[in-house]
């Protein structure tokens, strides 16, 4: 017995070393969910946020030239769009007064600045200077004002992560605003301007140009959201459901400043559906 | 940790076909050699660990770097342990194997293999200038 010991710990120790290293790792990235490792999680993403900061501000203002143009630009388009939205939501009101609708409340947003992001060819990940402290949590929203930008998967104080729809992880249930046609839209890697929509059958008709909007029964969005355009779609004879491709509402590639929708994650519904699995 | 903080902020950007440098192996790959297969190994999890801090995940970079710092631990001859060929080899190596690790896990087995050979490969030659100029750097100080 000794001597196995003392054959396992001088002769093959660089092999016992490299085994436990090993389950090591792989448990850490079993349990990485768990509340302890989700709270050292947290506490790592805290500091880094910290020492990220002055780093990303600097970048920020070295791009201000270039952001004030865009601005400007944006400005003017946004002051055309107001006067429209203006006439636009006069003639609203009375029609919804006429038809005795209740009036949407504003959605609660927070402004961030993404601070950093992870790239990565399938699972990119952001990161924002805003957190718990700011009423962020997991399961929210974020979004800018041309469509939704991804969900919170972990906070931190003053940070947080968001899992983006450049992410091969993420999926998003929407409907197509014209023909209604539910599906799911879906990024598998590469080009972070495309994503591909699943799920509709190669029977029904869908338009090329037709936006995408959220659904009421996504689990952390709200409804109507706009998270891309059709672009392209193919009907093969040997396939149940159309090939589409979506081109993406948010530009990743230059993505800065992002809205979290402070709107809790509907807990009863997410509730409701961990019974149901249960059940199965 | 200064490299480590460097490899986020610079080097993690810096990415070429997928790949990138990174000054975390080139690290563990120079204390395998030195220090032997059981302390390389030990020494690239505690890397990976850390860069796994950084990044918000875990487990995956301990994981590749413990298989990078046990393949780099293969060139820990100290008759070669001035040999720039050697170095490079042990990092070509060290860089296919860790990079080939990292892909399979964070896919779940599941990444095509053309996919994570261009990766594995662009890893290696994009980080073989890196290893040249961190080893050239490396020896005028020690």
């Amino acid at each position: 017995m000794r001597q196995l010991l003392e054959l396992l710990l001088y002769d093959f120790r660089q092999y016992l070393v490299l085994v436990l290293c090993c389950l090591i790792s792989l448990g850490l990235l079993v349990n990485c969910d768990t509340p302890v490792l989700h709270a050292i999680r947290g506490a790592s993403i805290e500091l880094f946020g910290m020492i990220e900061m002055p780093f990303s501000a600097w970048n920020r203002y070295f791009g201000l030239m270039e952001e004030n143009a865009a601005l400007l630009a944006t400005n003017a388009e946004l002051c055309a769009e107001v006067s429209r939205m203006r006439s636009a939501q006069v003639e609203n009101e009375k029609l919804r007064a006429l038809l005795n609708c209740k009036l949407q409340t504003p959605r609660p947003l927070h402004f961030a600045h993404v601070v950093d992001r992870t790239v990565h060819p399938e699972r990119n990940l952001f990161m924002i200077d805003a957190g718990a402290q700011d009423g962020v949590e997991n399961g929210m929203a974020v979004l800018t004002d041309k469509g939704l930008v991804g969900r919170v998967v972990l906070t931190s104080p003053h940070f947080a992560i968001v899992q983006p729809v450049v992410n091969s992880d993420f999926k998003v249930s929407v409907v197509s605003e014209k023909t209604r046609l539910f599906g799911v839209v879906h990024w598998a890697g590469g080009d972070i301007a495309v994503a591909e929509l699943l799920h509709i059958p190669v029977s029904r008709r869908i338009e090329v140009g037709e936006r995408l909007l959220t659904t009421e029964f996504s689990t952390f969005a709200n409804a109507n959201l706009p998270v891309g355009t059709v672009e392209h779609v193919e009907a093969s004879n040997s396939d149940l459901f159309l090939r589409i491709t979506v081109r993406l509402a948010v530009d990743f590639s230059t993505l800065e400043h992002v809205f979290v929708d402070l709107t809790k994650p509907n807990i009863e519904k997410d509730y409701l559906r961990a019974r149901y699995k249960e059940f199965q | 940790m200064v490299l480590g903080f460097l490899q986020k902020l610079l080097f993690d950007r810096l990415l070429i076909f997928s790949a990138k440098p990174d000054v975390m192996l080139l690290l563990t790959v120079w204390i395998a050699r030195r220090e032997g297969q059981s302390f390389g190994t030990t020494a690239g999890f505690l890397m990976g660990l850390f860069m796994d801090l950084l990044h918000g995940t875990m487990g995956l970079d301990a994981f590749a770097k413990t298989i990078s710092g046990f393949v780099a631990g293969f060139f820990s001859n100290p008759d070669t342990l001035n040999n720039l060929t050697n170095f490079l080899l042990a990092v070509a190596l060290a860089a296919f194997w860790g990079t080939s690790a990292y892909e399979l896990l964070s896919t779940a087995l599941q990444a095509p293999l053309h996919e994570w050979m261009q990766v594995a490969v662009a890893t290696v030659l994009y980080n073989l200038p890196f290893a040249y100029l961190f080893f050239e750097g490396l020896k005028r100080f020690i």
